[in-house]
């Protein structure tokens, strides 16, 4: 595991435990400078396709809309709902952490 | 013209707490029903459209038979909603604090309602 991951969640444990109890069927953490993923609870395969997918394309997509809407500000958090789960997508500085329930 | 279901579904969302504006699109990207002004309201519709296209096509690619419901963008000042019903696209913008107040107070009138 990345050591500085490592540091986050220990230092969030508390938070880091409610967020993968409650109704959460997995997660996916995924560095953004290597593009790959760091951390998942998930099989490869589905890790895979969520780094792709939501951090690669939707992320990057969703970014550059705020922007365009108002340059001065910036996405924080995204929310995708479907009809079978919830996608919690937080894209921060190095990493970004998909929840899905 | 729209639906009546989707304009109903519309009417209810504008209600919404916090929310500072709201469009509902129709299937070709035109926005029929705004309280925004319609320039502004267009910007809203050009930009979200292909989000919405984007985002329902890596639903299905990321489990077979799964369909978009909505998608919300937290920003720093706001949160805006796209939701997808039929063919219409509806838009919500919504103001972080209000709607972090009503989270909030939904949380704790269910803690309540537990004792």
């Amino acid at each position: 595991m990345n050591r500085i991951l490592e540091k986050v969640i220990h230092q969030n444990g508390t938070i880091v435990d409610r967020i993968l109890s409650e109704h959460t069927i997995g997660y996916v953490v995924s560095d953004n400078t290597a593009n790959a993923v760091a951390e998942t609870s998930f099989d490869n395969t589905s890790a895979q396709a969520i780094l792709k997918h939501l951090h690669g394309l939707l992320v990057s997509t969703c970014q550059s809309v705020v922007r365009d809407i108002d340059p001065s500000n910036k996405l924080c958090f995204m929310r995708l709902g479907t009809r079978k789960f919830e996608y919690l997508v937080a894209p921060e500085e190095y990493f970004t952490i998909t929840v899905v329930q | 013209m729209a639906s009546n279901t989707v304009q109903m579904t519309f009417d209810r969302l504008v209600q919404l707490p916090g929310v500072t504006g709201a469009i509902l699109i129709d299937g070709n990207g035109v926005p029929v029903r705004t309280n925004l002004p319609a320039n502004v309201a267009r910007i809203y519709a050009d930009r979200m459209r292909p989000l919405v296209i984007l985002a329902r096509s890596m639903v299905q690619d990321l489990e077979n038979g799964d369909e978009l419901s909505y998608v919300r963008l937290r920003t720093r000042r706001q949160e805006t909603m796209v939701a997808t019903e039929n063919e219409h696209t509806i838009i919500l913008i919504q103001d972080n604090r209000v709607l972090d107040e009503s989270w909030r107070s939904s949380v704790a009138s269910r803690r309540a309602s537990a004792l």
